[in-house]
């Protein structure tokens, strides 16, 4: 009975790949963030079929689940950098799980496009490191702008999430401090939100910010709709609220809320896509599908363009700019994306609408 | 009480008693050798699909192990239900992040200092605690557990929601590095603290507190009638128990770079807790076994990554049915009951 | 922190605190239930209530109501309503006899360790939700309006509207209920006998297997009925819903004195307030904090909670 022992040697980065090339997804396929994972892991995969439909040299997609987690994420890093066939990952999907990882993948030379992750402490965290969303550090400030010109005193919010308070924390710095009218943190999972409706009524604030994701926001709206005392109280939001789900949830509650995204939504960007994307997975695109399509692309293009190496793909990445699908790409040193638009929406008739670029 | 038609420990149980202190020896450092040539071996039967064998060595294999040898001797060995240990393995990680980033000190007496800060939460909990009885006390660790995750969650100072990153890895030891690529030296590392805990609980339980603490498990009231000091060892156990969880949070911090506080759930306190009862309560074979099984498994299974956790869910309740005593159970129990 | 609020707002606060309470004894009576007869904590008994609310989201699918529709008037209401809590009561009522037959009942029979039994609820508490979690594709579900929300008067600062009032109405009739068959049916005394001295019981001819079953049953009927209320006020649920009010409610059911119904509605009037009042000053991200430091301090004085267990053991 032979039993196949090898020793484990630290494979080199292209040192032999057996197969197709391969684009890792790093995000949640499994866990309460799933959805958001799920959605971009279809972009990425679309992407590469669409890719593979005329190359002649196939790239596979594949993931890694982090269920979005930092603590899960370093672990499945190493994975992929031991993969000689890996050439580069889109992902994380969250900030967290990120800035775990990044350090993995700056080890091995491996190029990462992130579509959705937006803490700016990723800015500057590694040469390998790329986002195609905006950080914080752009939205915030728009955000604040609206909010100051819809109303008189504004109430933060936020969700204790990286995301949500990371949001929140920019917004309150750029109000003066006579247009806080205060502020609370809820937890994601929250339902009762009657004791910050109370605190939004006796602070007699006119606008309310709410940092966070669309689920506790839409019951978060709804909660001050039914209150007579907060019926008119403004809303805004960021982009983890900007999405289909939020109106189906809120139902005529949306109505009128002021919400900001860096990108379009797939629909109005990028129809002929869309319409691919419903017809492949029989689901509507998520927040940020449109993101994880494009960062997959950009590599597409590199790979297009004769590079098969993580280095070569590296510096494709610094230097190119790329017209991908409803976008423009192309990244500053710092791996911030250095074509960030912001946009402002706006809820009608249950309908997302777009407003202006900021 | 026959429960156990196969049991494995009882046949080894046999050898080991009859066998010389030579072959003792001998099968010590061979166990040992394997352990810590595991890393280096590539077979695709022990292989996880998708994360590198050696990260899972490290966590959650080892790390599981650590933290289910010090819950044993909180749960195992002194039949205190503790569901909020997860707290003690996050004070370990944060002082490691806090030191390792905001100060200069030695990594090693940081890990002092993480068993330090555990032992003292620890005490800070059991005194009021641990007069209080079982489910009370079970739901006051529960509290404790999550109030450490939310007092994380809720102050910026120590990172809030984001956590803090940046954490610095250990110092070379004997020359080899220790950096972001490679997680065998913290395999190696973690595997011989592990070692030198299992040895210090093991004296322990020879001597006077592992008999305190059997006869505080077995039954308290008569514990106390017969002279034993009842509060005293339960809060040794308590804060032995911390110490232990709270080295494997540094340890823990130190590799994996960047903490946060979702990483300190509840679900984790029921993981080490199930290791425990999985494996045999009080039998530290038993649930370092329980622990590497129940670490292994959900990797090794990934395959059905959508079911994992339920599986996970309907082999938990499959087991306390058919094995209430966990797999491996403590051995003194049955020898009592054989005599009678 | 800013306790001004607790003066401009104290109607409002008190009586969101006490319609919360509501809602909470609802679960916390199933825990106590069944810790009284069983001297279990069935970790499991959220996803009870989690079920509930899944059946009452699944009513309304069946009866083709949409979330965008416009609430129904009164006499509708009533019809639907009805329904819906029949059929979640029943939804979780049979869901926790299964659950006990399954999880409890062999370790039950074997005298296992509480601490098995407790592993095991843990494990059926983790399947259910899991289960749930991916047939709802981790998404939250949105429940319609069911019922007009405006508020019917004002009283101070609280608006009191219809669900409000259902909510109360509806747990004070089913306490109402729950006593009666405590203390004035054969399966009370049963209860009653059980949670006191399992051995005698069965030597006085109790059915204990059957009385164990019935507990659930109970405890899953007023979970299912809580989670309708639940469901017209939140209007939303997901997968682990259970855990975050299970938690409340189980906490509320210590805090009053775990084993005495009473207890778990004082607990749980008392919880509902203090949370509101807490995160009303401290803000919200505090409210769990604060459940679990009242806690700590009510056991620390009074080690059994506030109304002590019904039964007066000092030991198991």
């Amino acid at each position: 009975m032979a039993i196949g022992v090898t020793v484990a040697v630290a494979p080199s980065a292209n040192a032999a790949c057996a197969g197709n090339y391969k684009l890792y997804f790093q995000g949640a396929l499994t866990g309460p963030a799933a959805e958001t994972g799920i959605n971009e892991y279809n972009g990425v995969k679309l992407a590469i079929k669409d890719y593979n439909k005329t190359a002649s040299a196939k790239v596979d997609a594949d993931a890694i689940d982090t269920q979005a987690s930092g603590a899960q994420s370093p672990a499945l890093a190493a994975k992929v950098v031991a993969d000689e066939c890996a050439l580069g990952v889109i992902g994380g999907m969250y900030s967290g799980e990120t800035l775990a990882a990044v350090p993995v993948y700056d080890g091995g030379g491996v190029p990462v496009i992130s579509p959705s992750a937006t803490n700016p402490a990723l800015t500057n965290k590694s040469p390998v490191f790329h986002r195609v969303v905006a950080n914080d550090l752009v939205q915030g400030p728009a955000l604040a702008t609206i909010a100051q010109r819809v109303g008189k005193k504004i109430f933060v919010v936020d969700d204790a999430t990286p995301y949500g308070k990371g949001l929140a924390k920019i917004v309150k710095l750029n109000l003066k401090s006579s247009q806080l009218a205060g502020t609370d943190a809820v937890t994601e999972g929250t339902t009762n939100f009657s004791s910050v409706v109370s605190k939004v009524k006796s602070s007699k604030a006119d606008v309310v910010f709410y940092g966070g994701y669309y689920p506790e926001a839409s019951i978060f709206i709804k909660a001050l709709r039914d209150n007579p005392a907060t019926k008119n109280v403004k809303f805004v939001a960021g982009d983890g609220v900007l999405d289909a789900e939020f109106v189906k949830l809120a139902g005529k509650n949306a109505n009128g809320a002021y919400l900001t995204a860096p990108g379009l939504p797939m629909n109005t960007a990028a129809p002929k896509l869309y319409k691919a994307y419903k017809a492949e997975y029989n689901k509507e695109p998520g927040l940020y599908t449109l993101e994880a399509y494009n960062a997959a692309y950009f590599f597409l293009q590199a790979i297009k363009k004769g590079n098969t190496t993580r280095a070569s793909i590296n510096k494709f990445i610094d230097e190119e700019v790329v017209k991908g699908v409803g976008m423009t790409m192309s990244f500053g040193p710092s791996g911030d994306s250095e074509s960030i638009v912001m946009n402002e929406y706006t809820i009608k008739n249950g309908k997302v609408v777009w407003v202006r670029k900021l | 009480m026959s429960n156990f038609v196969f049991n494995p420990r009882d046949r080894f149980g046999d050898w080991w008693d009859q066998a010389t202190i030579l072959q003792r020896s001998i099968f010590r450092v061979i166990v040992v050798g394997v352990l810590f040539a595991l890393p280096l071996i590539n077979n695709p039967i022990i292989d996880t699909p998708e994360t590198s064998f050696e990260s899972v060595l490290f966590y959650p294999l080892v790390m599981f192990a650590i933290m289910a040898v010090g819950l044993n001797v909180v749960v195992g060995k002194s039949g205190i239900l503790d569901l909020g240990y997860v707290a003690f393995f996050a004070i370990g990680a944060y002082t490691q992040a806090i030191f390792g980033l905001y100060t200069n000190l030695n990594f090693w007496l940081v890990l002092l200092l993480g068993m330090g800060f555990a032992m003292l939460a620890g005490t800070l909990l059991g005194v009021p605690a641990l007069r209080l009885r079982g489910d009370y006390l079970a739901i006051i660790t529960l509290g404790f557990g999550e109030i450490v995750r939310i007092i994380a969650v809720n102050t910026e100072a120590i990172g809030g929601a984001a956590g803090l990153t940046g954490i610095p890895s250990p110092p070379p030891i004997f020359g080899v590095e220790f950096s972001v690529e490679d997680v065998r030296p913290y395999y190696w590392l973690s595997l011989t603290i592990l070692l030198i805990f299992l040895w210090g609980i093991i004296r322990l339980s020879h001597r006077k507190p592992g008999r305190a603490w059997e006869a505080i498990r077995e039954d308290e009231d008569v514990a106390a009638f017969m002279g034993v000091q009842t509060f005293k060892y339960k809060l040794w156990a308590f804060v032995i128990g911390g110490a232990i969880g709270g080295a494997a949070g540094v340890i823990y911090a130190s590799q994996i770079l960047s903490i946060e506080p979702k990483m300190f759930e509840l679900n984790l306190s029921i993981m080490i807790l199930a290791c425990v009862v999985f494996g045999g309560m009080g039998n530290i074979w038993g649930v370092i076994f329980g622990a590497v099984l129940l670490g292994y498994l959900p990797e090794k299974l990934r395959f059905l990554t959508d079911y994992r956790i339920l599986i996970f869910g309907l082999l938990m309740v499959v087991m306390m049915n058919l094995r209430p005593n966990g797999l491996i159970p403590r051995k003194k129990r049955e020898v009592i009951l054989e005599k009678s | 922190m800013d306790f001004s609020i607790l003066a401009s707002e104290f109607a409002s606060l008190t009586f969101d605190g006490i319609v919360v309470g509501a809602i909470y004894a609802l679960v916390a009576l199933g825990y106590t239930l069944v810790y009284g007869v069983l001297r279990l904590i069935n970790f499991a008994h959220s996803e009870i209530f989690m079920i509930g609310t899944m059946t009452c989201y699944g009513v309304t699918l069946a009866l083709g109501i949409s979330t965008s529709a416009d609430p129904l008037t009164l006499t509708s209401f009533s019809l639907v309503f009805l329904l819906i809590v029949l059929t979640a009561s029943l939804a979780s009522g049979a869901s926790a006899v299964v659950l006990e037959f399954v999880a409890y009942r062999r370790l039950r029979l074997m005298r296992a360790s509480r601490l098995s039994s407790l592993i095991s609820a843990i494990g059926a508490s983790f399947f259910l939700t899991e289960l749930f979690r991916i047939l709802t594709e981790s998404r939250n579900i949105a429940f319609p309006r069911l019922v007009d929300k405006e508020p019917l008067f004002v009283f101070s600062s609280a608006y009191i509207t219809f669900d409000k009032l259902l909510v109360l109405i509806g747990a004070a009739v089913l306490f109402f209920l729950l006593n009666r068959v405590i203390n004035h049916s054969k399966l009370g005394l049963g209860i009653r006998a059980v949670s006191q001295d399992e051995t005698t019981a069965v030597l006085m001819g109790v059915n204990v297997s059957k009385v164990v079953s019935l507990t659930f049953l109970v405890g899953g009927f007023l979970a299912g009925a809580g989670s309708a209320f639940y469901m017209v006020f939140y209007e939303t649920t997901k997968a682990n819903v259970g855990f975050l009010v299970g938690i409340s409610a189980f906490t509320a059911a210590v805090l009053g004195g775990i084993g005495n119904v009473r207890g778990a509605l004082l607990g749980s009037f008392t919880l509902g307030l203090i949370q509101q009042y807490s995160s009303a000053v401290l803000g919200y991200n505090w409210r769990d904090v604060v459940t679990f430091v009242i806690l700590v301090l009510v056991l620390l004085v009074k080690p059994t909670g506030l109304l002590g267990e019904a039964l007066q053991r000092a030991r198991v």
